[in-house]
């Protein structure tokens, strides 16, 4: 499977492609499978889709945030 | 020559229910440490699941060694499941039916390790399991005074099967306490953490920031314990023996903010928002201000065991151990021995803590370019476990934070500095 699909909130889950590093957050609490479930609900609204580069930022946006005494990056 | 007359395989049988509900009271008590209402609670019961732990793995080396058993892996059977049993339900974990659970069980383990002793003594080719027991039986009655009666029968040996595979078999309780000392103040998208240095203006709130995050790596561990069935107990024992240290951390910590906010209070003008924190800390015992998102212990229950190890004890403890050398080599610890010793043994156990997430790391990844993979897969899912819990601090949409951060301009709308946390 080269999919990870959780729920990350009590209304939204994600699906993220491993192969193309796409996340898709969606609306709901269904998990998908694939990315071509997910993909038509990105074209009506119910689903977002973020690339590597937009992951990439995250991180480093989320980075001043740390867990223990330093952060990782 | 009666009492020579004994089965091997009711040796065996005995040992093995014996093993397992150790190593099942042991989690109990990891739930016991995830849901305790303050740091020192916490520590007291991850000390017993840890305590308990250990010995389970001595009779199952034991048992090897002496009687050619077995070395099973771990898992929850049906009779103790915490989420079939009452102990957690929605999410939550419900500590008075825990805490007779365990007083339970434990009654339970004593009484069986009384009984077998009571047949065995007289069998000397039996000495060494009897001394096994013996051993338990004194720890099961160190750790909990009340046993009260006989407690019911340890459930049978589960024989056969397939031999099961790493997998999390429960969700753990989606939200930890966070002890009364500390006070849900500041947004973490507004307000960055206090950072360390030398001056103890810095120090003390970086300390007690750090407190609550030792208690989250506490209960990251004990969560990976009560989820994941599957793995050697030596994986148990790992967990449970980090989940100690932290939440001893946590403890120490805290206490050496006690210890130092007169120093500092001596330093600070009257007038000074910190030193308003630290009288009403000094004389109430709480109100010191951490993040509104607590210690985004939510990012490591959305996280899984991989995730978890790389995140905590491979991207951010091992790094620690340099840090906290030089810490140690620094103007604070020269002033403050007690800090420096404190330092020290924090560093002690970070390089326990690495070394153990990357042994697990290899375990559950073999292939170095599979490890290399997963690595740079959390990198990537790091800010999204980040924005789940600021999400909800927030009251916003996971896929609202994500895309006000996922972009060039997201760092640069991260607050800088811990200015404003600190309000008269």
């Amino acid at each position: 499977m080269s999919t990870l699909s959780r729920s990350i909130s009590d209304k939204q889950t994600m699906l993220f492609d491993k192969d193309t590093r796409t996340l898709y957050v969606i609306d709901g609490s269904t998990l998908y499978k694939s990315a071509a479930e997910v993909e038509p609900l990105v074209a009506s609204g119910a689903a977002m889709k973020f690339n590597k580069t937009q992951l990439r930022s995250l991180q480093d946006a989320f980075s001043a945030i740390v867990l223990l005494g330093a952060s990782p990056t | 020559m009666s009492s020579q007359v004994f089965s091997l395989a009711d040796t065996r049988e005995t040992l093995q229910k014996l093993q397992d509900a150790v190593t099942t009271l042991g989690r109990y008590w990891l739930l016991a440490a995830l849901s305790a209402p303050a740091y020192d609670q916490k520590l007291a019961a991850a000390e017993a699941a840890s305590r308990l732990i250990d010995r389970a793995l001595e009779l199952q080396q034991f048992a090897w060694r002496q009687y050619h058993m077995t070395r099973r892996r771990v898992s929850w059977s049906a009779p103790d499941r915490p989420d079939t049993h009452g102990i957690l339900v929605d999410g939550e974990i419900q500590r008075p039916v825990l805490v007779n659970e365990i007083r339970s069980l434990a009654a339970a383990i004593a009484a069986h390790c009384r009984n077998s002793v009571a047949g065995w003594t007289a069998v000397p080719a039996l000495s060494p399991a009897c001394r096994a027991i013996l051993d338990t039986q004194r720890l099961i009655e160190e750790l909990h005074s009340d046993l009260g009666g006989a407690g019911h029968e340890l459930p049978p040996v589960r024989h056969g099967g397939r031999r099961p595979e790493a997998h999390r078999a429960l969700a753990g309780p989606i939200r930890t306490p966070i002890d009364p000392a500390f006070d849900r103040q500041y947004s973490s998208l507004r307000h960055r953490a206090p950072s360390y240095s030398d001056d103890l203006r810095d120090a003390l709130p970086y300390y007690w920031t750090l407190s609550t995050r030792e208690a989250m790596a506490s209960d990251s561990c004990a969560l990976s314990a009560i989820e994941y069935d599957g793995l050697p107990l030596e994986f148990y024992r790992d967990m449970a023996k980090q989940c100690w240290d932290e939440a001893r951390h946590a403890v120490l910590f805290k206490a050496f903010c006690r210890e130092a906010a007169p120093l500092l209070l001596a330093e600070l003008p009257v007038d000074d928002p910190l030193a308003r924190i630290l009288e009403v800390f000094l004389a109430s015992g709480g109100g010191l201000p951490i993040p509104a998102e607590g210690n985004f212990y939510e990012v490591m229950w959305r996280a899984d065991l991989v995730e978890r190890l790389i995140l905590m004890q491979i991207e951010t403890e091992t790094p620690a151990v340099r840090t906290l050398a030089q810490r140690a080599r620094g103007a604070l610890c020269a002033r403050l021995p007690s800090f420096k010793s404190l330092v020290e043994i924090d560093r002690n156990d970070e390089i326990s803590h690495a070394r153990i997430g990357h042994n697990w790391f290899r375990y559950l990844v073999p292939a170095e370019a599979d490890r290399r993979d997963r690595r740079e897969l959390t990198a990537l899912l790091r800010g999204v476990l980040f924005a789940s819990v600021l999400a909800r601090s927030e009251g916003v949409e996971v896929s609202d934070i994500i895309a006000t951060f996922a972009t060039e301009a997201g760092s640069a709308m991260m607050p800088t500095g811990s200015d404003g946390i600190f309000v008269a």
